[in-house]
C-alpha cells in the first residue's frame, strides 16, 4: 500500500511545487508592503516634508551620488561658473553647517 | 508629605494616560496598517504611538510607486554601516532645524547636484572642500592672533 503523496500524479505534484515556489515569495512581499514594520514606520515618521515631498537622510546624502548622466540639460546649466558657486553656497547655507 | 507625593504620582500617571492615544480612536485605515501593534499598543509610549500613527498616515497617503521607492531607500539605509548612519543622521538633524525656505533651497540644489555627471560632482565637492579648508585656516589664524593680543 503506497502512501498518499506517492499515489499522486507526478506531473501534478511538480506543477504544484513550481507554482507554489514561484508565487509564494511574491505574495509574501505584498503582505510585507501592506503592513510595514516598526522600523520602516519610524523611518517614515522621521522624514521631513519639503515642498510636499518627503525628504530623508538618504536624500541629502552626498554618498549616494547619482549615476553619470552626461549631456543632460541640467548638467550643462550647472556647468556654468555661476551655477557652481550657487550650488556650493546654497549647499552649505553660506556656512559650514550641513554638507561637507 | 507622603500624601502629596502620592497625589503627584497619581496626577502624573493620569496625565500620561490621558495623553496616550487609545487604539479605538485610530481610524480603520490606521488600524489596518498598525494591526501588528494592536496587542501592545497601550504599552507603547505616547511618543511612539504618535510616531507610528504619523508613519501609518504617510504610508496610507502613498501610492504603490512611492511605497516601493521608500522601501528601496529604507533598504539602502539599513545596509549602511552604523557609523555612516550616525553621520547622515547628524546631517539630517541639522537639515531639520533649518527654516523651510533654506530646506527647499538645499533640496533643489541637491537635486541639481544629483543630475550632474560623477566627474562634475567630484570636481564640485573638491572645490568646496578646498574653500572650506581655506576658510578654516583663516579662522584659525584670526583666533591665534586674538589670543596673542
Amino acid at each position: 500500500m503506497l502512501p498518499g503523496w506517492q499515489k499522486m500524479n507526478r506531473k501534478y505534484l511538480f506543477s504544484m511545487t513550481l507554482l507554489t515556489s514561484t508565487f509564494m515569495p511574491a505574495m509574501a512581499t505584498d503582505t510585507a508592503s501592506d503592513t510595514p514594520d516598526m522600523a520602516l514606520l519610524e523611518y517614515l515618521a522621521g522624514l521631513v516634508e519639503v515642498e510636499g515631498e518627503l525628504v530623508g537622510p538618504m536624500d541629502i546624502a552626498s554618498e549616494t551620488l547619482a549615476p553619470a548622466q552626461e549631456n543632460s540639460q541640467v548638467a550643462e546649466k550647472a556647468q556654468q561658473p555661476s551655477a557652481d558657486k550657487n550650488a556650493v553656497k546654497s549647499a552649505t547655507g553660506g556656512e559650514d553647517k550641513t554638507y561637507d | 508629605m507622603i500624601k502629596f507625593i502620592l497625589c503627584a504620582i497619581l496626577a502624573f500617571a493620569n496625565i500620561s494616560l490621558a495623553s496616550a492615544l487609545p487604539w479605538s480612536e485610530l481610524a480603520k485605515e490606521e488600524q489596518a496598517v498598525l494591526k501588528q501593534f494592536s496587542g501592545q499598543w497601550s504599552q507603547l509610549s505616547s511618543e511612539q504611538q504618535e510616531k507610528l500613527q504619523l508613519g501609518a498616515n504617510r504610508w496610507i497617503s502613498m501610492n504603490s510607486e512611492q511605497r516601493e521607492s521608500l522601501v528601496n531607500k529604507f533598504d539602502q539605509w539599513q545596509q549602511l554601516p552604523p557609523q555612516q548612519q550616525a553621520q547622515l543622521n547628524k546631517k539630517f538633524e541639522q537639515f531639520k532645524k533649518l527654516p523651510a525656505k533654506q530646506q527647499q533651497q538645499l533640496r533643489s540644489t541637491h537635486q541639481r547636484f544629483k543630475q550632474l555627471s560623477r566627474d562634475k560632482q567630484r570636481k564640485l565637492m573638491d572645490k568646496f572642500k578646498k574653500s572650506k579648508q581655506q576658510r578654516q585656516q583663516k579662522q584659525n589664524r584670526n583666533q591665534s592672533r586674538r589670543r596673542n593680543r
